[in-house]
């Protein structure tokens, strides 16, 4: 691999980074580098082995959900009440009842800020932990993650549930980190099941049959470009042959019951297959939920309004507290880090329309698992929900956390194509109240 | 390095006599300018990088400007802020700035300065003089001449590198000591603090050298061992630039590839689809590659393919411009590359007439970068904040250039919060109107150069300039006389599309072989390279077995194991994007994909497909990154195993075995329609064995094979 400086805008090389130190440059003091050496040393240290992230695709609305204002005027309150919760003095929309029974499980950050209010360039810093770039696409953590811990048994490391959007791919690493999407059906994972008349025997003997024409072929041998091609052939193969690992994509072999405590919604279905997914070995699994972009209406989009399963609260309620208690009941959350979050919160004010615009300047972030020490609430916003007034939490802390959770140093370089050294993470400090 | 230190010394700075007060004295103290004298000690020191005090939030508590772009700035944090407590003008040496910059006081970047060196001394001398700000005698650098600009010694040399600034009132001096310097390739070249530059291997490289807001570069290099290399003679500018290139690097070009693997190439670079059977045949019989490429680029698929690749450029989807404009806007693309409509003319209407265009956003700072990058290949983005670290825009250049992509008076300076004017990049050019924008843009060398850039890559699988939208002086083309002959070409044709790709696909450059044995015995002149090996570049011999685990070969210059990757001594592979491969699959089975026509001639990427999506379409929805790779997993399981391939499969099968009747005829068709080729003997002497058990499965299993080879992934 050859050298080139870094290109980032603010000018940083490889050469200062090594002069100065990660140390300085992450704002850690030396104290949290060895209990973070600690973590990264065995994988193990500060828990999380696998990670769930559940992304609320669009910007879920922070004041109808976990960070609620019921002294508020009611243009800030919005159509909702709260509830109490697990956490004293804490309250919840009221129709998350079912998370407010889990919360002490949850730590929950009601400060998360940052400027990106546009759905494309906010995901991409959540995801990914960076400001978009023109010049460079940054991996998203979960690419970070396969890269990092790479497969357990015949899984791939990074799923995505059910389709993923180019924030969630490998940006500048290697294509054979991006996720495995399983298509429109997150209960059945496309391209696994073989299609008709093509058995299991019959791809076996297709594969010598493949494997002695590239053999003939010296026109295009195995060398470095095609590695990630081979590898990912390699990988597809044992995918396809392990029962083991197919099964882990195959919910009827969940009962029926404990589908119905997930909910029957896309965000259920999807949840449960994560689980079964981590279970079964996979290091990241990011289950993707649209339509949290409620400019309009959310007193009737939200809640159950027009029959039951038709609003966003509900079905995130159920499937995110199932979730955690199958986790836990199942001995799993220890070791699997569980995000909820999505690329912004909504204005403050009802809009004309009854909705929430974009707001970035504050949103929430649940974590729970993995290690987290949950039962807290981190960081506040103003009376009406409008910006953070204690302990902002920006996207980069976020990212930070969560690969330090996942046992891997933010502070690790990576290299782009071209050679220039890149680092994980920049200026984001984990969130020591978390563990 | 020490006298080299002394002689920059002895240029800048007539280093003043502490004590005293005659008038010697003033006229030192008035020759002291904090901007370019001082402060140019403390960004070599590393004061101001973006990773220390640098940094947008600074660190410490200390604020700099990122390496020095705003003297004003950094002049009042240093001598003025909390009440001048950073400095001492009685007692310099007990200066907050020199106890912290020498790693007193618990410096969190350790020593940036040693007590004694010539930069502690001027900083000493000029806080002893009172810490002027200036007086008149600053000056800005203009151009860095770095020497040598570029020299190929060999393995081990040393290279100390001179690099002279030239100022805006014609004076010159020398600031080798001064300046940054970094290598863009660690492996070919390294180099020191003092900007002695070391070549490790051989090879090519350049090291970027910085100062003051200028930037500069050096190439080094050194040839590759073995004998000399054999130098093709050919009429071609590019081929003559090319070859006298690696001729220097003693590097022989790789064997002339066979005329299937030329077909193939030229099909899937020039009209991103697959030579039919029939095709492969007629060509075979008869190769006449100047008909070839001729042939092609009159070909519908040319037109497809070209409006393919601009549209990724423009962006151009529903999504984004509405289901009314994205057709309108896509329409005339496609009819400017129908009719070859010079490129500097279509760039020009893109300005003056596509109201698309001004919509693909709506900040005219984002509209400005996106122009900059796509048809200049000048990345200003890092302007937008802080001087370019890495070119020599500064943020007025930065805003003036942005305010000519927004209605008058919308682009402030973020400083002065006064409405820019509109002026080009590069020179001090008022820009009226979208007219004046066009005229200017289209004419500057940097938009042949990244347009050079994009065609070569297109046929090359890499840019002379990498990344290829990045042209700065910091990061020159791995050979800058090959690009400057590929501008020259594509200007001297009036920016003519066809007659540049006709000139770059019949160089001899890009003849070269991929340097793998060629497995088609029917072409003798073979697609291998030389080799040293012995074995003999046909493919006459071919093994069953693997050779000794070996699989690259030596050649001329190159060792075993010596893979020359962007020096283009031979050809790349290069991965399919996904609407071609698509559209491979397809006619390669003989089968259809579900959407109508061709995936390359789809207008829209929004238009309904699994397949495209999973083989990885770009969706236009911000930069469409060049392919770099075959795909991930989600390609091979749906290559092996998905349900679309597996369809087409079958239906290519029982139309194949419908036409053909004998084993042979069949194995030939397989191998003609799906690798552009004859199969070898041993291949058709296996594939017809597998026919003897069950035919029709056999032929399933071969095409499905064929398609999920490496060879069929790439255009190679």
């Amino acid at each position: 691999m050859h050298t080139k400086p870094t290109l980032r805008c603010d000018g940083v090389n490889r050469r200062e980074l090594l002069t100065i130190g990660a140390l300085s440059a992450l704002g850690l003091t030396l104290g949290d580098a060895l209990r973070a050496s600690a973590a990264f040393s065995g994988g193990r240290g500060l828990g999380g082995n696998s990670c769930i992230l559940i992304w609320l695709d669009g910007g879920p609305s922070h004041l109808d959900t976990f960070d609620p204002k019921p002294d508020a005027p009611s243009e800030v309150r919005g159509p909702f009440s709260t509830i109490s919760t697990r956490i004293p003095g804490i309250a919840l929309s009221e129709h998350l009842p079912r998370t407010a029974q889990v919360l002490d499980k949850v730590a929950l950050i009601r400060s998360l800020t940052h400027e990106l209010g546009n759905h494309d360039t906010g995901s991409h810093f959540l995801l990914t932990g960076h400001r978009p770039n023109p010049a460079l696409a940054y991996p998203s953590l979960g690419s970070i993650v396969a890269k990092e811990r790479g497969n357990r048994a015949a899984l791939p490391p990074y799923v995505v549930l059910p389709e993923a959007t180019s924030a969630l791919g490998p940006g500048y690493l290697s294509g054979a980190f991006g996720p495995f999407t399983v298509g429109r059906d997150p209960a059945q994972a496309r391209d696994l099941a073989l299609p008709e008349g093509l058995t299991l025997e019959r791809l076996g003997e297709r594969r010598a049959i493949l494997e002695q024409l590239d053999h003939f072929s010296k026109t295009v041998e195995a060398n470095a470009v095609t590695q990630s091609r081979d590898a990912a052939y390699e990988q597809a193969y044992r995918l396809l042959a392990s029962p083991e690992a197919k099964a882990a994509f195959d919910l009827t072999r969940e009962p029926a019951s404990l589908h119905e405590r997930y909910g029957r919604s896309k965000l259920g279905t999807a949840c449960l297959t994560a689980r079964r997914l981590v279970e079964a070995g996979a290091r990241f699994v990011t289950v993707v939920d649209s339509g949290w972009d409620t400019h309009q209406n959310i007193a009737k989009t939200l809640p159950d309004a027009l029959f039951p399963g038709s609003g966003k609260l509900p079905a995130l309620d159920r499937a995110y507290a199932a979730l955690l208690t199958d986790l836990s009941e199942r001995g799993l959350l220890e070791n699997t880090l569980v995000v909820l979050m999505g690329e912004f919160g909504r204005t403050p004010k009802l809009n004309a329309l009854g909705g929430r615009d974009h707001w970035p300047r504050a949103g929430f972030a649940c974590l729970a698992g993995g290690g987290v020490r949950g039962g807290q609430v981190i960081g506040k916003t103003d009376a009406s929900g409008e910006s953070p007034t204690e302990r902002p939490v920006r996207p980069e802390d976020l990212s930070a956390s969560i690969l330090t959770l996942l046992g891997i140093d933010p502070a690790t370089e990576y290299r782009h194509p071209d050679g220039r050294p890149l680092r994980l993470i920049t200026d984001g400090a984990m969130l020591k109240e978390l563990v | 390095m020490k006298a080299l230190v002394l002689l920059a010394l002895t240029v800048l700075i007539p280093l003043p006599k502490v004590g005293g007060g005659g008038s010697e004295e003033r006229a030192h103290r008035g020759r002291f300018d904090f901007s370019s004298q001082v402060l140019p000690y403390l960004t070599k020191a590393g004061c101001n990088q973006g990773m220390c005090h640098g940094a947008a939030i600074g660190r410490g508590g200390l604020k700099l400007s990122l390496l020095g772009d705003d003297a004003t700035s950094d002049y009042d944090v240093l001598v003025r802020e909390f009440g001048g407590r950073r400095v001492r003008l009685d007692k310099p040496g007990e200066s907050l700035l020199l106890k912290k910059a020498t790693g007193g006081l618990g410096h969190g970047g350790g020593v940036r300065l040693e007590p004694g060196s010539a930069g502690y001394q001027v900083v000493e001398s000029w806080l002893a003089a009172g810490a002027p700000q200036s007086t008149g005698v600053g000056r800005d650098a203009i151009r860095l001449l770095v020497t040598p600009g570029e020299t190929i010694r060999s393995v081990g040399a040393k290279v100390p590198l001179t690099v002279n600034a030239l100022y805006t009132d014609g004076t010159m001096d020398n600031v080798t000591a001064l300046a940054l310097y970094d290598t863009l390739d660690e492996a070919v070249v390294q180099v020191d603090r003092a900007g002695v530059a070391s070549i490790r291997a051989s090879g090519i490289a350049a090291v970027m050298v910085r100062y003051r807001g200028q930037v500069g570069a050096a190439r080094l290099g050194a040839p590759f061992s073995g004998k000399a290399p054999n130098v093709r003679i050919s009429g071609n500018s590019i081929d003559a630039a090319l070859f006298s290139e690696l001729a220097r690097l003693n590097l022989s070009p790789a064997a002339r590839c066979s005329d299937a693997v030329f077909l193939r190439r030229a099909h899937l670079d020039l009209i991103g689809t697959l030579p039919t059977s029939t095709e492969v045949r007629a060509f075979l019989a008869k190769p006449d590659r100047d008909k070839l490429i001729e042939a092609l680029l009159a070909r519908p698929e040319f037109v497809d393919l070209w409006t393919l690749k601009l549209a990724d450029l423009l962006r151009i989807s529903s999504k984004r411009f509405g289901p009314d404009a994205a057709p309108r806007y896509h329409a005339w693309l496609r009819e400017s590359v129908a009719k070859n409509k010079p490129l500097d003319r279509l760039v020009s209407e893109l300005l003056t007439e596509q109201e698309s265009f001004w919509r693909t956003s709506s900040d005219p700072r984002d509209l400005s970068e996106f122009f900059a990058k796509t048809w200049l290949g000048t990345r200003v983005e890092c302007a937008r904040c802080h001087n370019h670290p890495y070119d020599r825009w500064t943020r007025t250049d930065y805003h003036a250039f942005a305010a000519a992509f927004g209605r008058a008076g919308q682009v402030p300076h973020p400083k002065t919060g006064k409405p820019m004017a509109a002026r080009a990049l590069d020179t001090d050019k008022a820009l009226t109107g979208r007219v004046e924008l066009a005229a200017w843009a289209t004419a500057s060398p940097r938009f042949a150069e990244l347009l050079a850039n994009r065609l070569w890559s297109a046929l090359f699988g890499r840019g002379l300039v990498e990344p290829l939208d990045d042209l700065r002086a910091s990061n020159p083309a791995i050979h800058p006389k090959v690009l400057a002959a590929v501008a020259t070409q594509l200007t001297r044709s009036g920016f003519d599309l066809r007659a540049t790709l006709r000139q770059l696909a019949l160089s001899e450059a890009y003849q070269q072989s991929s340097g793998n044995l060629s497995p088609n015995p029917r072409v003798p002149s073979g697609c291998g390279r030389s080799s040293l090996t012995g074995k003999g570049g046909t493919g006459t011999k071919l093994p069953s077995l693997p050779q000794g685990g070996t699989t690259v070969r030596g050649r001329e210059g190159l060792g075993v194991g010596e893979v020359d990757e962007k020096l283009f001594s031979r050809a790349l592979l290069k991965p399919l994007r996904a609407q071609v491969l698509a559209d491979a699959l397809a006619s390669a089975t003989g089968g259809s994909l579900g959407f109508s026509g061709r995936a390359i001639a789809l207008a829209d990427p929004e238009v309904p497909s699994e397949t495209l999506d999973i083989l990885g379409r770009c969706r236009r929805e911000a930069d469409c990154t060049p392919v770099s790779e075959a795909g991930g997993l989600s390609v091979a399981l749906h290559l092996l195993a998905g349900a679309p391939l597996e369809r087409l499969v079958k239906e290519g099968v029982q139309k194949l075995l419908m036409a053909q009747t004998t084993d042979a005829a069949l194995v030939e068709e397989l191998y003609l329609r799906v690798l552009s080729r004859f199969p070898t003997a041993p291949e058709r002497a296996y594939a017809e064995a597998l026919l003897k058990k069950n035919r029709l499965n056999a032929t399933e299993d071969l095409l499905w094979a064929l398609v999920n080879t490496r060879e069929f992934a790439y255009a190679h």
